[in-house]
């Protein structure tokens, strides 16, 4: 990596994974602090508000110490941003978890009602068949376009870019290198739609604002599934011009702002106090961010901690979708040349 | 529109879920809140909904099918019957009933409410099912 990209790793990697955790106190939606369920005067207490800053210094301190480790390690060796990462999350989960222990004091216990609608389901994914079909459709024709010149593609093609747009590293013609990214994004795409239809079919439709909730993420997922059709086809067509099809900069300053913009509604609402999450029994909840109910069939449900959903680890469906990212993850690593 | 009906459940009681359910659709059936041929959530979306198994969902819906309130397609989704009204029982049948309403009279009378209370919150009750 050259030191720009070196420092845009460092910002968004690191910076996204410390931002989600210090973001976690102001998550209100779900009318918990720090996993427990507490009271809104707690929560505006001076208590709370010192149990939270101590959070938010040590996982500053905890991004600190994982950008030193990505600084110090060989700039050439890919394990090093991989264990400050490890480094940065299981310091910042500590932290959570003594955090959690302070305010398990003051939980409160409310009954775990809950309440369903007796309304006929109308529930779809967003853009229907167009959403699920159409990305591979577009792969395909890709693949299909690429195949139908294969005679004119050139015998070597730049496989890497840097930041600013010149190629840095050129690879042979051969069926991995001209098909392989659309594939592996093909994979990619598998797993993103796969968490898309979790939420789909795995989750609670729950009360009037967890159902809007619900209904943005599904929105913002089925974003992402376009827009990384968009950046797998973009990619796998590039290489192959003497420049990318669309200016880096241009095309990453669109797939930021369309991100930002589908998932903002998300950030909005779990920041909003009455949010809306269903009641879940406070005994499931295992160090306040493991959900484990085997009685409840769903697969995901909302997060106590950060935002958005977490696993239902008591569900046999949740399990698989581990082994299966667990399973794609060891065969892309296997299969590497 | 009007706001489509709902049921909740405790599982916190000591009233089973299947029995929470069962009793509440019927509530909801009773006092016509669904026409008969509207559909019912799926098991599987009811299930996922209130956070229970899905078999405790499909047994109540089984037992409202024995009942003669719903009608079961294709093993999977519900939807409401024009229930015939059946004649009325025989005075004897009415025993079990009483025994249950002198129980919840002699609960709320503990907690305190007053008889010409209970007597009016009976007969509001009765008068919303007819």
């Amino acid at each position: 990596m050259t030191g720009l990209q070196n420092w845009i790793f460092i910002a968004v990697i690191y910076g996204l994974v410390g931002g989600s955790f210090w973001l976690a106190p102001a998550v209100r939606s779900t009318g918990q602090y720090f996993g427990v369920t507490v009271s809104e005067e707690f929560r505006s207490s001076g208590e709370a508000r010192r149990i939270a800053g101590r959070f938010r210094w040590t996982v500053l301190a905890w991004v600190l110490i994982a950008v030193a480790i990505h600084l110090s390690g060989p700039a050439s060796a890919r394990w090093v941003p991989l264990v400050a990462l490890v480094v940065l999350t299981m310091g910042a989960t500590y932290t959570m978890v003594t955090a959690r222990k302070a305010v398990l004091p003051h939980e409160v216990t409310i009954p775990a009602i809950r309440t369903a609608s007796l309304a006929p389901e109308d529930d779809h994914i967003p853009g229907g068949r167009a959403t699920i079909v159409g990305p591979f459709l577009a792969l395909g024709t890709a693949a299909m376009y690429l195949n139908s010149r294969w005679d004119q593609l050139p015998e070597r093609f730049p496989t890497y870019y840097l930041a600013r747009g010149h190629p840095e590293l050129y690879e042979a013609k051969s069926l991995q290198t001209v098909f392989g990214p659309l594939a592996i994004g093909a994979v990619i795409l598998l797993l993103t739609m796969g968490s898309m239809f979790a939420v789909w079919r795995g989750t609670p439709t729950g009360p009037a604002a967890a159902g809007r909730f619900r209904q943005a993420t599904l929105n913002a997922k089925a974003v992402g599934v376009w827009l990384l059709t968009i950046l797998v086809i973009h990619n796998s067509l590039s290489r192959f011009l003497d420049h990318p099809l669309i200016p880096i900069w241009l095309m990453t300053a669109v797939l930021i702002s369309v991100a930002l913009s589908a998932s903002w509604p998300l950030f909005r609402m779990s920041l909003q106090p009455g949010g809306g999450g269903e009641q879940l029994p406070a005994s499931a909840w295992k160090l306040g961010i493991l959900y484990y109910n085997p009685d409840d069939p769903a697969i995901l449900v909302r997060r106590r901690f950060t935002i958005g959903y977490t696993l239902n680890f008591g569900n046999k469906v949740a399990w698989a979708m581990v082994g299966l990212v667990a399973a794609l993850v060891v065969a892309a690593r296997t299969l590497q040349p | 529109m009007p706001t489509p009906p709902q049921i909740s459940i405790d599982p916190g009681s000591n009233i089973p879920v299947r029995r929470q359910i069962v009793d509440q659709l019927r509530t909801v059936l009773v006092q016509g809140q669904l026409d008969p041929g509207s559909e019912l959530p799926s098991v599987r979306r009811l299930a996922m909904d209130l956070g229970v198994h899905f078999n405790t969902v499909a047994e109540a819906y089984r037992l409202l099918a024995e009942e003669g309130w719903l009608e079961i397609v294709h093993g999977r989704t519900a939807r409401v019957r024009d229930r015939e009204k059946p004649s009325a029982p025989e005075a004897a049948a009415m025993e079990p009933y009483r025994q249950r309403m002198r129980s919840l009279v002699a609960e709320m009378r503990a907690q305190g409410f007053g008889a010409a209370r209970i007597a009016r919150e009976l007969a509001a009750v009765v008068e919303g099912m007819k």
